[in-house]
């Protein structure tokens, strides 16, 4: 069972802070696949490690304190370690400690090895050890746990060809069992539960039992067998689970007595200083918030140039591919609907990559639980915690990796609310529409450092935050049945962050946003440019025929005449006429059909808002240029009353409702799959649109 | 010898955990490492007093101060 053939199936797990992820990126490069496990949000991420004996699989587990599944992290590891899982048939389990800490790290050693699979010990940071002046006997550490152990100083990429090595020779081994079950629990339970669920010893049928109701995959007949046989054997999960708690405890401070040699002195000075600096009652907030400030410097300001570049680029292949095809509908689809709808999808990966470096840094160095610990008084009250923080934070770039950060918040409640109140910060899709819009508010831009454009940007972000705040307090006094959470938050040592994990946290995150969100935004930019372009028979072009042809054919009447004509289309379109029927019940928000049209066109994503009013308000090809949109939106007048379309009552309006309004499918799609199903996200759609109309009407009924 | 809550000692002070409240959040900052018989230290508070952060096993571990509640500890006063 040890030295398994080409298809095994190496399962790193570790308690958290150890190192673990270094490891496997270490082992696998690039070579990293990041799926799902069936009915939890825990992200299932494996990786294949190149060996002279061919391909190894690796799975890197969620790390873990315990095999007791309590979180959907430790649920996870203990289904995958139980052969709950269907597909994942674990062959042998690496697992992590850190050797200048072993203390923390084998309390888990020992249940992985009562679990039975070929097992093997890294001790990582070796180095650290070293520093401290920490002697460990590793020659008399593998006997008394009866595993193979190696050390490794995985940020150095010390001892990772060690780490390879063993895993192609296979050298794990079932290690000498710490607890016996039939200690605290009748033996012939423990094989009745066996043969019900079909575990291969007796400390994985305890811990079956121990946790039948948490475990759906168990069938319900199954179920009710064990909670029968409970009853007949009296079993006292709570006391078992303490006798057990005791003896692994027990059994790690004899190991330790005799294998490993503190020193005298008290360690880990540096960070205790550095502690005093960041957790300061005063300093710790200021240098909260002048990292946050950094942050999202680096996601507006650094980002910018190369999404330039992303949009010059794209415009650039569209207009070259619409010259070198034929024309027709296919090329038309190619310019005008897919290859807009990619780069409308590659121009986030710059913000999502700096957002996740910056993430990678922060929880790389130590400070990541530094925040948690800070602000975690401050977002109680809201029902939100100290790990609500930083999904909130990267919101401001985009909701969708915000969303996908709550998964490390274990609480349900807390991670809900945090979940649907992150689309309410003000996300960078946001951003173009807050231009367009401020800009016709304020068409003379001052140069003064203080000015009124951006006094509206700030209070339009400001309004986010308020309306996400006000939503968590008043979800948490509807959800308050839900059991609310706990802490207990490690506050690792401070250290250099790895720039190899920085760069594989980037190109993963963006990689994820790629394929996951990107499928749904391209699909629907084509969706609405087929709406856009076509009409019911031969509506559009009978439309188009109504237009004047100029007599005099100068260039500004020839322009003027196509550019009537676009009108005259998109008004005999299928999207025109969805505009239109709505017009009646976004009338009291101050809004026409072809405001009607671009609502309706953005909820795909926000920033269409600008390409298709561009389109609407037919500037030809060059929709991305902002300045003459802006002459255009300001020009124009409505078709009833002849009067400006966009008033300031008007624009203000339409800030409000944007701020508020979901108006993303990528967000609703990310947001059923982290909390698998559709009643979440279509509460939150229904919401925060009920909220943005509202807020919008009150808007313009006063200011008109 | 006085038996008290781990939430009530003061910065720097070094006390043994006597007893784990009985409840869920109680096991689990057992097997988190605060057992009986090991010594903890109040290394800070967070502003307001809460979280608060203790050594344990030479980590140091965050608790809420309702979580600091469940742990019983004896200071050998002085």
């Amino acid at each position: 069972m040890a030295k398994s053939e080409s298809s095994s199936l190496i399962a790193l797990t570790g308690v958290p802070n150890v190192g673990k992820t270094t490891i496997f990126n270490r082992l696998t490069g690039l070579n990293q696949k990041v799926g799902n496990y069936p009915g939890v949000t825990v992200d299932k991420v494996t990786g294949k490690m190149k060996s002279t004996k061919g391909i190894v699989d690796i799975l890197d587990l969620p790390g873990t304190y315990n095999l007791f599944p309590r979180s959907e992290d430790e649920r996870v590891v203990f289904r995958v370690l139980s052969g709950f899982e269907p597909d994942i048939d674990v062959s042998a389990v690496l697992t992590i400690a850190d050797m200048s800490n072993p203390e923390r790290s084998l309390f888990l050693v020992t249940q992985l090895i009562d679990m039975g699979h070929p097992t093997a010990l890294v001790l990582n940071m070796e180095d650290q050890a070293q520093k401290e002046g920490l002697e460990l006997n590793k020659i008399l550490l593998q006997r008394l746990l009866g595993i193979p152990v190696i050390t490794a100083s995985a940020d150095k990429g010390i001892g990772i060809s060690e780490i390879k090595k063993a895993i192609e020779e296979g050298s794990f081994a079932e290690g000498r069992k710490v607890v016996n079950p039939a200690d605290f629990c009748d033996e012939s339970l423990l094989l009745k539960v066996s043969g019900l669920t079909k575990q291969n010893n007796a400390y994985q049928a305890l811990q079956v039992l121990k946790f039948k109701d948490e475990e759906k995959k168990i069938p319900k007949n199954i179920r009710d067998r064990l909670g029968e046989l409970v009853e007949e054997y009296k079993f006292d999960s709570a006391q078992v689970q303490r006798l057990e708690t005791k003896m692994r405890y027990d059994h790690v401070r004899d190991i330790l007595s005799k294998c490993l040699k503190s020193p005298e002195k008290k360690r880990a000075g540096l960070t205790r200083k550095l502690d005093n600096i960041f957790l300061h009652p005063v300093f710790g907030f200021a240098i909260f918030l002048a990292i946050l400030f950094l942050v999202f410097q680096a996601i507006f300001s650094w980002a910018e140039g190369p999404m330039d570049f992303i949009d010059t680029s794209f415009a650039f292949l569209a207009h070259w591919f619409s010259e070198f095809l034929p024309s027709g509908a296919l090329s038309d689809l190619l310019t005008e609907g897919i290859i807009p709808g990619i780069g409308g999808i590659v121009i986030f990966v710059p913000q999502i990559a700096l957002l996740f470096a910056f993430l990678s840094i922060l929880e790389g160095s130590g400070y990541m639980a530094r925040a948690v610990f800070i602000t975690d008084r401050l977002m109680r009250p809201f029902g939100l915690n100290g790990r609500s923080v930083v999904p909130l934070i990267s919101g401001f770039a985009c909701a969708i990796p915000g969303i996908m950060a709550a998964r490390t918040i274990s609480n349900r409640r807390d991670r809900l609310i945090t979940i649907f109140v992150t689309p309410f910060m003000s996300c960078s899709a946001r951003l173009p529409v807050y231009i367009v819009l401020v800009g016709l508010l304020f068409p003379e831009s001052e140069s003064t450092f203080f000015n009124a454009k951006g006094s509206a940007f700030f209070g339009l972000y400001l309004l986010g935050i308020l309306a996400a705040l006000v939503s968590a307090a008043g979800l948490k006094l509807i959800m308050k049945n839900e059991r609310s959470g706990t802490l207990v938050l490690e506050l690792p040592r401070y250290r250099i962050p790895q720039l190899r994990t920085v760069l594989t946290t980037m190109y993963e995150k963006s990689k994820t946003f790629i394929f996951e969100a990107g499928k749904i935004i391209l699909a629907i930019s084509v969706i609405l440019w087929v709406l856009a372009s076509y009409g019911p028979g031969d509506a559009m072009d009978r439309a188009a025929s109504t237009v004047q042809v100029p007599q005099e054919k100068t260039e500004a009447a020839i322009q003027k005449y196509q550019a009537a004509v676009s009108a005259q289309r998109i008004q005999a379109s299928y999207a025109g006429i969805v505009g239109k029927w709505v017009e009646p019940v976004i009338k009291p928000l101050g809004y026409d059909w072809k405001i009607g049209i671009a609502l309706i066109c953005s909820f795909a994503a926000r920033e269409v808002f600008v390409s298709t009013v561009a389109t609407i308000y037919s500037i030809g090809a060059d929709s991305e240029d902002i300045q003459t949109l802006q002459e255009l939106l300001s020009n124009e007048t409505r078709d009833d009353t002849g009067t400006p379309t966009f008033t300031p009552a008007t624009v203000w309006s339409l800030l409000v409702f944007y701020a508020f309004a979901m108006q993303c499918m990528s967000t609703i799609a990310i947001v059923k799959r982290e909390t698998k199903g559709w009643k979440w996200p279509i509460i939150q759609t229904v919401y925060m649109t009920v909220l943005a109309y509202l807020s919008a009407l009150v808007v313009y009924q006063l200011l008109s | 010898m006085t038996s008290v809550t781990a939430d009530t000692i003061s910065t720097n002070q070094t006390v043994e955990i006597v007893d784990l409240d009985g409840n869920e959040t109680g096991q689990r900052l057992g097997e988190m490492g605060f057992w009986p018989g090991k010594n903890i230290t109040l290394v800070l508070s967070a502003p307001f007093g809460d979280p608060m952060a203790f050594e344990v096993d030479n980590t140091v571990i965050a608790l809420r101060k309702n979580e600091a509640k469940l742990i019983k500890v004896k200071t050998t006063a002085a």
